[in-house]
Protein backbone atom coordinates (compact mmCIF):
# COMPACT_ATOMS: atom_id res chain seq x y z
CA UNK A 1 0.00 0.00 0.00
CA UNK A 2 2.90 2.41 0.92
CA UNK A 3 4.33 2.12 -2.98
CA UNK A 4 0.81 2.90 -4.42
CA UNK A 5 0.59 5.98 -2.15
CA UNK A 6 4.00 6.97 -3.09
CA UNK A 7 2.94 6.36 -7.13
CA UNK A 8 -0.43 8.99 -6.00
CA UNK A 9 2.16 10.96 -5.33
CA UNK A 10 4.22 11.04 -8.09
CA UNK A 11 0.97 11.03 -10.43
CA UNK A 12 0.73 14.39 -8.30
CA UNK A 13 4.16 15.48 -9.09
CA UNK A 14 3.25 15.44 -12.62
CA UNK A 15 0.25 17.92 -12.54
CA UNK A 16 2.43 21.05 -11.83
CA UNK A 17 1.57 24.28 -12.80
CA UNK A 18 2.80 27.60 -12.02
CA UNK A 19 1.21 27.83 -9.00
CA UNK A 20 0.46 24.69 -6.47
CA UNK A 21 -2.58 23.11 -6.59
CA UNK A 22 -4.46 24.19 -3.27
CA UNK A 23 -3.51 27.97 -4.35
CA UNK A 24 -4.95 27.86 -7.95
CA UNK A 25 -8.21 26.07 -6.41
CA UNK A 26 -8.25 28.58 -4.04
CA UNK A 27 -8.13 31.27 -6.12
CA UNK A 28 -10.85 29.88 -8.30
CA UNK A 29 -13.00 29.50 -5.17
CA UNK A 30 -12.67 33.31 -4.61
CA UNK A 31 -13.66 34.48 -7.88
CA UNK A 32 -16.17 32.43 -8.09
CA UNK A 33 -17.81 33.88 -4.20
CA UNK A 34 -16.83 37.45 -5.71
CA UNK A 35 -18.52 37.19 -8.27
CA UNK A 36 -21.66 35.41 -6.88
CA UNK A 37 -21.52 38.49 -4.49
CA UNK A 38 -21.86 40.36 -7.41
CA UNK A 39 -24.83 38.76 -7.72
CA UNK A 40 -23.80 36.98 -10.93
CA UNK A 41 -25.04 33.83 -12.24
CA UNK A 42 -21.94 31.31 -11.21
CA UNK A 43 -23.70 28.30 -10.87
CA UNK A 44 -22.99 27.37 -14.60
CA UNK A 45 -19.22 28.80 -14.18
CA UNK A 46 -19.17 26.36 -11.21
CA UNK A 47 -20.45 23.18 -12.86
CA UNK A 48 -18.34 24.22 -15.96
CA UNK A 49 -14.87 24.44 -14.15
CA UNK A 50 -15.62 21.32 -11.76
CA UNK A 51 -16.27 18.97 -14.42
CA UNK A 52 -13.42 20.40 -16.93
CA UNK A 53 -10.99 20.15 -14.17
CA UNK A 54 -12.25 17.10 -12.79
CA UNK A 55 -11.92 15.54 -16.56
CA UNK A 56 -8.43 16.79 -17.44
CA UNK A 57 -6.50 16.22 -14.11
CA UNK A 58 -7.34 12.46 -13.65
CA UNK A 59 -5.32 12.52 -17.46
CA UNK A 60 -2.39 14.13 -16.88
CA UNK A 61 -0.13 11.63 -15.17
CA UNK A 62 -1.04 9.41 -18.44
CA UNK A 63 -0.63 12.04 -20.71
CA UNK A 64 2.88 12.84 -18.92
CA UNK A 65 3.75 9.01 -19.29
CA UNK A 66 3.07 9.24 -22.73
CA UNK A 67 5.11 12.02 -23.74
CA UNK A 68 7.97 10.79 -21.55
CA UNK A 69 8.04 7.27 -21.17
CA UNK A 70 6.79 7.84 -17.44
CA UNK A 71 5.46 3.97 -17.47
CA UNK A 72 9.12 3.00 -18.34
CA UNK A 73 10.51 4.93 -15.29
CA UNK A 74 7.97 3.48 -12.93
CA UNK A 75 9.38 0.03 -14.49
CA UNK A 76 12.61 0.89 -13.27
CA UNK A 77 11.76 1.82 -9.76
CA UNK A 78 10.89 -0.55 -7.14
CA UNK A 79 7.27 -0.69 -7.53
CA UNK A 80 5.26 -3.91 -8.61
CA UNK A 81 3.12 -3.40 -11.57
CA UNK A 82 0.02 -3.79 -8.88
CA UNK A 83 1.11 -1.24 -6.93
CA UNK A 84 1.73 1.54 -9.56
CA UNK A 85 -2.20 0.01 -11.13
CA UNK A 86 -3.55 0.98 -7.28
CA UNK A 87 -1.47 4.39 -7.20
CA UNK A 88 -3.28 5.15 -10.44
CA UNK A 89 -6.97 5.01 -8.97
CA UNK A 90 -5.57 6.29 -5.41
CA UNK A 91 -4.44 9.80 -7.24
CA UNK A 92 -7.85 10.01 -9.61
CA UNK A 93 -10.14 8.85 -7.14
CA UNK A 94 -8.07 11.21 -4.33
CA UNK A 95 -7.98 14.39 -6.17
CA UNK A 96 -11.91 13.75 -7.53
CA UNK A 97 -12.47 13.62 -3.63
CA UNK A 98 -10.84 16.81 -3.10
CA UNK A 99 -12.83 18.56 -6.11
CA UNK A 100 -16.27 17.75 -5.00
CA UNK A 101 -15.62 18.13 -1.35
CA UNK A 102 -14.36 21.62 -2.79
CA UNK A 103 -17.46 21.86 -4.66
CA UNK A 104 -19.61 21.28 -2.06
CA UNK A 105 -17.94 23.88 0.19
CA UNK A 106 -18.04 26.63 -2.56
CA UNK A 107 -21.74 25.29 -3.15
CA UNK A 108 -22.10 25.71 0.46
CA UNK A 109 -20.88 28.97 0.89
CA UNK A 110 -22.72 30.63 -1.92
CA UNK A 111 -26.02 28.72 -0.65
CA UNK A 112 -25.86 30.71 2.86
CA UNK A 113 -25.57 33.63 0.83
CA UNK A 114 -28.22 33.27 -1.85
CA UNK A 115 -30.34 30.68 -0.42
CA UNK A 116 -33.32 31.29 -2.43
CA UNK A 117 -31.06 30.47 -5.29
CA UNK A 118 -29.20 27.31 -4.62
CA UNK A 119 -30.99 25.44 -1.26
CA UNK A 120 -27.77 23.25 0.95
CA UNK A 121 -29.77 20.15 -0.02
CA UNK A 122 -28.91 20.56 -3.85
CA UNK A 123 -25.59 21.88 -3.15
CA UNK A 124 -24.86 18.81 -1.08
CA UNK A 125 -26.87 16.65 -4.35
CA UNK A 126 -24.64 18.42 -6.73
CA UNK A 127 -21.24 17.59 -4.96
CA UNK A 128 -22.10 14.11 -4.79
CA UNK A 129 -23.31 14.26 -8.29
CA UNK A 130 -20.58 16.03 -9.49
CA UNK A 131 -18.43 12.73 -7.49
CA UNK A 132 -20.10 10.17 -8.79
CA UNK A 133 -19.50 11.20 -12.34
CA UNK A 134 -16.28 11.47 -11.43
CA UNK A 135 -16.20 8.33 -10.19
CA UNK A 136 -17.37 6.96 -13.36
CA UNK A 137 -14.89 9.11 -15.45
CA UNK A 138 -12.30 6.65 -13.66
CA UNK A 139 -14.39 3.59 -13.44
CA UNK A 140 -14.48 3.37 -17.13
CA UNK A 141 -11.32 4.63 -19.26
CA UNK A 142 -8.50 3.38 -16.89
CA UNK A 143 -8.81 -0.26 -17.83
CA UNK A 144 -8.38 1.30 -21.45
CA UNK A 145 -5.50 3.84 -20.45
CA UNK A 146 -3.74 0.74 -18.72
CA UNK A 147 -4.06 -1.48 -21.79
CA UNK A 148 -3.21 0.63 -24.71
CA UNK A 149 -1.78 4.13 -23.07
CA UNK A 150 -2.96 7.69 -23.41
CA UNK A 151 -2.72 8.59 -27.16
CA UNK A 152 -4.72 4.97 -28.56
CA UNK A 153 -7.61 5.66 -25.58
CA UNK A 154 -8.09 9.04 -25.46
CA UNK A 155 -10.95 9.34 -28.35
CA UNK A 156 -12.49 6.20 -26.40
CA UNK A 157 -12.60 7.30 -23.29
CA UNK A 158 -14.16 10.33 -24.02
CA UNK A 159 -16.51 8.24 -26.29
CA UNK A 160 -16.96 5.49 -24.07
CA UNK A 161 -17.89 8.31 -21.43
CA UNK A 162 -20.27 10.55 -23.08
CA UNK A 163 -22.39 7.06 -24.39
CA UNK A 164 -22.43 5.58 -20.73
CA UNK A 165 -23.89 9.56 -19.74
CA UNK A 166 -26.50 9.65 -22.07
CA UNK A 167 -27.93 6.10 -21.27
CA UNK A 168 -27.14 6.83 -17.98
CA UNK A 169 -29.44 10.04 -18.14
CA UNK A 170 -32.35 7.90 -19.90
CA UNK A 171 -32.08 4.94 -17.77
CA UNK A 172 -32.70 7.72 -14.77
CA UNK A 173 -35.32 9.17 -16.24
CA UNK A 174 -37.02 6.09 -16.30
CA UNK A 175 -36.14 5.64 -13.08
CA UNK A 176 -37.44 8.85 -11.78
CA UNK A 177 -41.22 8.41 -13.11
CA UNK A 178 -41.20 5.37 -11.04
CA UNK A 179 -39.28 6.13 -7.85
CA UNK A 180 -38.41 9.14 -5.30
CA UNK A 181 -35.46 11.30 -6.66
CA UNK A 182 -33.52 10.64 -3.81
CA UNK A 183 -34.00 6.66 -3.98
CA UNK A 184 -32.89 6.97 -8.09
CA UNK A 185 -30.04 9.22 -7.00
CA UNK A 186 -29.03 6.43 -4.06
CA UNK A 187 -28.48 3.80 -6.99
CA UNK A 188 -26.63 5.82 -9.64
CA UNK A 189 -24.21 6.52 -6.68
CA UNK A 190 -24.07 2.81 -6.28
CA UNK A 191 -23.77 1.84 -9.34
CA UNK A 192 -20.68 4.33 -10.49
CA UNK A 193 -19.19 3.01 -6.85
CA UNK A 194 -19.82 -0.59 -8.60
CA UNK A 195 -18.50 0.21 -11.65
CA UNK A 196 -14.98 1.90 -10.31
CA UNK A 197 -14.90 -1.01 -8.06
CA UNK A 198 -15.10 -3.80 -11.13
CA UNK A 199 -13.08 -1.79 -13.08
CA UNK A 200 -9.69 -2.43 -10.70
CA UNK A 201 -9.08 -5.83 -11.47
CA UNK A 202 -9.44 -5.34 -15.19
CA UNK A 203 -7.08 -2.46 -15.06
CA UNK A 204 -4.69 -4.85 -12.81
CA UNK A 205 -5.00 -7.65 -15.66
CA UNK A 206 -4.52 -5.40 -18.45
CA UNK A 207 -1.56 -3.43 -17.07
CA UNK A 208 -0.13 -6.68 -15.83
CA UNK A 209 -0.16 -7.75 -19.68
CA UNK A 210 1.08 -4.49 -21.38
CA UNK A 211 4.61 -3.96 -22.69
CA UNK A 212 6.12 -0.28 -21.17
CA UNK B 1 32.45 -14.00 -7.75
CA UNK B 2 28.61 -13.97 -7.34
CA UNK B 3 26.66 -12.90 -10.35
CA UNK B 4 24.22 -9.95 -10.02
CA UNK B 5 22.22 -11.28 -12.96
CA UNK B 6 21.72 -14.43 -14.80
CA UNK B 7 20.03 -14.65 -17.79
CA UNK B 8 19.30 -18.19 -19.44
CA UNK B 9 17.52 -18.63 -23.02
CA UNK B 10 15.51 -15.93 -22.63
CA UNK B 11 13.62 -15.35 -26.10
CA UNK B 12 10.82 -12.87 -27.44
CA UNK B 13 8.58 -13.78 -29.90
CA UNK B 14 7.22 -10.83 -31.95
CA UNK B 15 5.11 -11.36 -35.70
CA UNK B 16 8.15 -10.09 -37.42
CA UNK B 17 10.78 -10.10 -34.75
CA UNK B 18 12.53 -13.04 -32.66
CA UNK B 19 14.44 -12.02 -30.23
CA UNK B 20 16.80 -15.07 -28.36
CA UNK B 21 17.89 -17.18 -27.03
CA UNK B 22 20.29 -15.10 -25.05
CA UNK B 23 22.18 -16.46 -22.36
CA UNK B 24 24.87 -14.70 -20.27
CA UNK B 25 25.60 -13.47 -17.11
CA UNK B 26 26.90 -10.36 -15.29
CA UNK B 27 29.09 -11.18 -12.27
CA UNK B 28 29.64 -8.27 -9.58
CA UNK B 29 32.64 -5.99 -10.21
CA UNK B 30 32.46 -6.35 -14.21
CA UNK B 31 31.15 -4.37 -17.15
CA UNK B 32 29.00 -5.89 -19.67
CA UNK B 33 28.62 -4.61 -23.15
CA UNK B 34 26.11 -5.20 -25.20
CA UNK B 35 27.24 -4.45 -28.90
CA UNK B 36 24.75 -5.08 -32.09
CA UNK B 37 23.53 -2.59 -35.03
CA UNK B 38 20.19 -0.64 -34.88
CA UNK B 39 17.51 -3.36 -34.61
CA UNK B 40 19.65 -6.27 -33.13
CA UNK B 41 17.27 -6.48 -30.05
CA UNK B 42 19.26 -4.56 -27.45
CA UNK B 43 17.33 -2.47 -25.99
CA UNK B 44 14.44 -5.42 -26.28
CA UNK B 45 17.09 -7.35 -24.13
CA UNK B 46 17.16 -4.66 -21.70
CA UNK B 47 13.42 -4.38 -21.54
CA UNK B 48 12.90 -7.52 -20.88
CA UNK B 49 15.70 -7.54 -17.82
CA UNK B 50 13.80 -4.38 -16.47
CA UNK B 51 9.80 -6.87 -16.96
CA UNK B 52 9.02 -3.92 -19.03
CA UNK B 53 8.08 -6.92 -21.32
CA UNK B 54 7.02 -10.62 -20.88
CA UNK B 55 9.37 -13.27 -22.35
CA UNK B 56 8.30 -15.78 -24.49
CA UNK B 57 10.73 -18.42 -22.91
CA UNK B 58 13.91 -18.25 -20.37
CA UNK B 59 14.68 -16.81 -17.02
CA UNK B 60 15.97 -13.96 -15.74
CA UNK B 61 17.65 -13.94 -12.21
CA UNK B 62 18.17 -10.62 -10.87
CA UNK B 63 20.30 -10.59 -7.44
CA UNK B 64 18.79 -14.38 -6.74
CA UNK B 65 15.15 -12.98 -7.46
CA UNK B 66 13.28 -15.05 -10.40
CA UNK B 67 9.62 -13.94 -10.61
CA UNK B 68 8.62 -10.49 -11.71
CA UNK B 69 7.02 -9.02 -8.43
CA UNK B 70 9.86 -10.11 -7.10
CA UNK B 71 11.93 -8.47 -9.71
CA UNK B 72 10.04 -5.71 -9.31
CA UNK B 73 10.88 -5.08 -5.39
CA UNK B 74 14.39 -5.45 -5.92
CA UNK B 75 15.23 -2.88 -8.39
CA UNK B 76 15.75 -0.38 -5.76
CA UNK B 77 19.15 -2.06 -6.20
CA UNK B 78 19.32 -1.54 -10.25
CA UNK B 79 19.92 1.78 -11.71
CA UNK B 80 18.36 2.34 -15.18
CA UNK B 81 18.64 4.60 -18.12
CA UNK B 82 16.50 4.05 -20.85
CA UNK B 83 16.69 5.60 -24.27
CA UNK B 84 13.28 5.42 -24.14
CA UNK B 85 11.70 6.62 -20.85
CA UNK B 86 12.57 10.11 -18.99
CA UNK B 87 11.16 12.19 -16.04
CA UNK B 88 7.97 14.88 -16.63
CA UNK B 89 7.91 17.61 -18.82
CA UNK B 90 7.48 20.48 -16.10
CA UNK B 91 10.17 18.37 -13.93
CA UNK B 92 13.16 20.20 -12.64
CA UNK B 93 16.60 18.75 -11.30
CA UNK B 94 15.07 19.53 -7.45
CA UNK B 95 11.77 17.41 -9.02
CA UNK B 96 13.71 14.51 -9.88
CA UNK B 97 15.66 14.83 -6.70
CA UNK B 98 12.83 14.67 -4.62
CA UNK B 99 10.87 11.80 -6.56
CA UNK B 100 13.51 9.59 -6.54
CA UNK B 101 13.73 9.72 -2.92
CA UNK B 102 10.65 9.11 -2.30
CA UNK B 103 11.12 5.64 -3.93
CA UNK B 104 14.63 4.76 -3.29
CA UNK B 105 16.04 4.40 0.40
CA UNK B 106 19.25 4.60 -0.41
CA UNK B 107 19.23 7.69 -2.67
CA UNK B 108 22.22 10.08 -2.07
CA UNK B 109 21.00 13.60 -2.73
CA UNK B 110 24.35 15.00 -2.14
CA UNK B 111 26.01 12.64 -5.08
CA UNK B 112 22.82 13.32 -7.54
CA UNK B 113 23.74 17.29 -7.11
CA UNK B 114 27.54 16.53 -7.32
CA UNK B 115 27.10 14.29 -10.71
CA UNK B 116 24.14 16.91 -11.58
CA UNK B 117 27.23 19.92 -11.19
CA UNK B 118 29.71 17.54 -12.95
CA UNK B 119 27.44 17.60 -16.24
CA UNK B 120 26.96 20.85 -15.75
CA UNK B 121 23.32 20.52 -16.09
CA UNK B 122 21.42 23.65 -15.61
CA UNK B 123 18.99 22.88 -12.71
CA UNK B 124 16.25 25.55 -12.98
CA UNK B 125 15.30 24.52 -16.15
CA UNK B 126 12.11 22.34 -17.04
CA UNK B 127 13.27 18.49 -18.43
CA UNK B 128 11.36 19.20 -21.62
CA UNK B 129 13.58 22.14 -22.57
CA UNK B 130 16.67 20.77 -22.09
CA UNK B 131 18.87 18.82 -24.92
CA UNK B 132 18.76 15.14 -25.49
CA UNK B 133 22.10 15.19 -24.57
CA UNK B 134 21.15 17.23 -21.52
CA UNK B 135 18.09 15.10 -20.69
CA UNK B 136 20.41 12.01 -20.90
CA UNK B 137 22.80 13.49 -18.60
CA UNK B 138 20.04 14.01 -15.96
CA UNK B 139 18.89 10.07 -16.56
CA UNK B 140 22.57 9.01 -15.51
CA UNK B 141 22.89 11.05 -12.62
CA UNK B 142 19.45 9.53 -11.31
CA UNK B 143 20.67 5.83 -12.33
CA UNK B 144 23.91 6.52 -10.41
CA UNK B 145 23.12 8.07 -7.26
CA UNK B 146 21.95 5.28 -5.01
CA UNK B 147 24.68 2.94 -4.77
CA UNK B 148 22.59 0.35 -7.04
CA UNK B 149 24.55 -2.63 -7.66
CA UNK B 150 23.45 -3.07 -10.91
CA UNK B 151 23.39 -0.62 -13.29
CA UNK B 152 21.46 -0.76 -16.33
CA UNK B 153 22.13 1.94 -19.73
CA UNK B 154 21.12 2.08 -22.94
CA UNK B 155 22.38 4.12 -25.43
CA UNK B 156 23.78 6.52 -22.47
CA UNK B 157 26.80 7.69 -24.83
CA UNK B 158 24.35 8.60 -27.97
CA UNK B 159 23.60 12.40 -27.33
CA UNK B 160 26.81 13.34 -25.18
CA UNK B 161 29.99 15.37 -26.62
CA UNK B 162 32.88 13.31 -26.55
CA UNK B 163 33.81 14.94 -22.97
CA UNK B 164 30.97 14.09 -21.37
CA UNK B 165 31.66 10.44 -22.97
CA UNK B 166 34.58 10.34 -21.52
CA UNK B 167 33.63 11.86 -17.86
CA UNK B 168 30.73 8.83 -18.24
CA UNK B 169 33.36 5.98 -18.76
CA UNK B 170 35.59 7.39 -15.93
CA UNK B 171 32.74 7.18 -13.74
CA UNK B 172 31.43 4.20 -14.85
CA UNK B 173 35.16 2.25 -14.17
CA UNK B 174 35.11 4.08 -10.72
CA UNK B 175 31.37 3.00 -10.18
CA UNK B 176 32.65 -0.79 -10.40
CA UNK B 177 36.12 -0.92 -8.64
CA UNK B 178 34.74 -1.94 -5.00
CA UNK B 179 33.75 -5.19 -6.57
CA UNK B 180 30.74 -4.79 -5.56
CA UNK B 181 28.42 -3.19 -8.12
CA UNK B 182 28.00 -4.17 -12.04
CA UNK B 183 27.30 -2.42 -14.96
CA UNK B 184 25.21 -3.43 -18.44
CA UNK B 185 26.00 -0.93 -21.31
CA UNK B 186 24.40 -1.11 -24.22
CA UNK B 187 25.99 0.98 -26.66
CA UNK B 188 26.85 1.87 -30.79
CA UNK B 189 29.93 3.37 -29.86
CA UNK B 190 32.23 0.90 -29.80
CA UNK B 191 35.54 2.64 -28.99
CA UNK B 192 34.06 3.22 -25.44
CA UNK B 193 32.64 -0.65 -24.68
CA UNK B 194 36.31 -2.02 -25.78
CA UNK B 195 37.74 0.65 -23.77
CA UNK B 196 35.97 -0.05 -20.59
CA UNK B 197 33.51 -3.28 -21.04
CA UNK B 198 34.95 -6.56 -19.54
CA UNK B 199 32.51 -8.88 -21.31
CA UNK B 200 30.42 -8.40 -24.39
CA UNK B 201 27.48 -9.53 -25.31
CA UNK B 202 26.94 -9.81 -29.41
CA UNK B 203 23.73 -9.43 -30.93
CA UNK B 204 22.78 -9.49 -34.34
CA UNK B 205 19.32 -9.93 -35.78
CA UNK B 206 17.95 -11.16 -32.56
CA UNK B 207 20.64 -13.91 -32.28
CA UNK B 208 23.33 -13.94 -29.82
CA UNK B 209 26.51 -14.55 -31.71
CA UNK B 210 29.21 -14.17 -28.79
CA UNK B 211 29.10 -13.81 -24.78
CA UNK B 212 32.53 -13.52 -23.12
CA UNK B 213 35.49 -11.80 -22.32
CA UNK B 214 35.96 -8.87 -24.73
CA UNK B 215 40.05 -9.74 -25.02
CA UNK B 216 38.40 -13.82 -25.84
CA UNK B 217 36.22 -12.29 -28.34
CA UNK B 218 38.71 -9.91 -30.05
CA UNK B 219 41.33 -12.44 -30.05
CA UNK B 220 39.55 -14.80 -32.12
CA UNK B 221 39.07 -13.37 -35.21
CA UNK B 222 41.69 -11.71 -37.30
CA UNK B 223 42.10 -9.09 -40.31
CA UNK B 224 43.57 -10.31 -43.39
CA UNK B 225 44.43 -7.73 -46.21
CA UNK B 226 46.22 -7.95 -49.18
CA UNK B 227 46.39 -6.83 -53.32
CA UNK B 228 43.24 -7.49 -54.89
CA UNK B 229 45.45 -10.92 -56.79
CA UNK B 230 45.87 -12.69 -53.52
CA UNK B 231 41.78 -12.98 -52.98
CA UNK B 232 41.78 -16.37 -54.01
CA UNK B 233 38.35 -18.24 -54.07
CA UNK B 234 39.78 -20.66 -51.39
CA UNK B 235 40.86 -17.54 -48.77
CA UNK B 236 37.12 -16.00 -49.51
CA UNK B 237 35.94 -19.59 -48.19
CA UNK B 238 38.16 -19.01 -44.97
CA UNK B 239 36.63 -15.73 -44.54
CA UNK B 240 33.70 -14.26 -42.52
CA UNK B 241 33.39 -11.24 -43.67
CA UNK B 242 34.94 -9.29 -47.05
CA UNK B 243 35.43 -5.73 -48.20
CA UNK B 244 37.31 -5.07 -51.54
CA UNK B 245 38.14 -1.99 -52.88
CA UNK B 246 40.11 -1.42 -56.61
CA UNK B 247 43.63 -1.82 -55.04
CA UNK B 248 42.95 -4.78 -52.58
CA UNK B 249 40.79 -6.61 -50.02
CA UNK B 250 40.35 -7.12 -46.43
CA UNK B 251 38.85 -10.50 -44.84
CA UNK B 252 38.13 -11.08 -41.39
CA UNK B 253 38.71 -14.90 -40.13
CA UNK B 254 38.86 -16.94 -37.35
CA UNK B 255 42.29 -16.67 -35.99
CA UNK B 256 43.11 -20.16 -35.88
CA UNK B 257 42.20 -20.17 -39.95
CA UNK B 258 44.94 -17.30 -40.70
CA UNK B 259 47.97 -19.48 -39.51
CA UNK B 260 48.57 -21.08 -42.58
CA UNK B 261 48.10 -18.45 -45.05
CA UNK B 262 50.34 -17.48 -48.32
CA UNK B 263 53.03 -15.14 -48.10
CA UNK B 264 52.08 -11.58 -48.95
CA UNK B 265 49.01 -11.17 -46.91
CA UNK B 266 48.97 -8.71 -44.07
CA UNK B 267 47.47 -10.19 -40.46
CA UNK B 268 46.37 -7.22 -38.10
CA UNK B 269 43.90 -7.70 -35.22
CA UNK B 270 40.27 -6.57 -35.49
CA UNK B 271 38.54 -4.03 -33.40
CA UNK B 272 35.26 -4.00 -32.35
CA UNK B 273 34.33 -1.72 -35.08
CA UNK B 274 35.59 -4.16 -37.99
CA UNK B 275 33.94 -6.55 -36.12
CA UNK B 276 30.68 -5.35 -36.10
CA UNK B 277 31.11 -3.97 -39.72
CA UNK B 278 32.24 -7.17 -41.57
CA UNK B 279 30.52 -9.95 -38.85
CA UNK B 280 27.36 -8.00 -38.69
CA UNK B 281 27.14 -7.82 -42.96
CA UNK B 282 27.91 -11.35 -42.98
CA UNK B 283 25.74 -12.75 -40.51
CA UNK B 284 23.20 -10.65 -41.46
CA UNK B 285 23.67 -11.47 -45.55
CA UNK B 286 22.71 -15.02 -44.29
CA UNK B 287 19.99 -14.42 -42.59
CA UNK B 288 18.55 -12.35 -46.14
Amino acid sequence: MRNSVKVAQLDLRTLQIKFPWWALLLATDAVILVLAMLNFDVFAIIVGIVFGAGSSVVMVPFYSNQQRGVDGLLAALPVTRRQVVLGHYLFAVGVQCVIALNLFVVAAIYSFMRPEDLPLSVAAMVALGALTFFLVLVAVPFPFLMRVGYSSATIGIYTGVIVLVVIGLNFLSALGDNFSPSFTFGWVVAGAVALLVGSVPLSLHWYSKREL
Amino acid sequence: MADLLTVKDLTKQYQEFTLGPLSFNVPAGYILGMIGPNGAGKTTTLRLLLDMAAPTAGTVTLNGDTTPAARALARAEVGVALDTTGFPESWRVADVDSAMALFLPNWDAARFHELIDLFGVAKKTAYKKLSRGTQAKVNLAAALSHDAKLVILDEPAAGLDPIARDQLMTLLQAYIEDGQHSVILSSHITGDLARIADYLLYIVGGHQLFFGETATLLDRYVLVKGGRGKLTPELKKLGLGLRETAVGFSLMMRAEAARNLPAGLTIEPVDLDALMIYYGKEVQADAQ
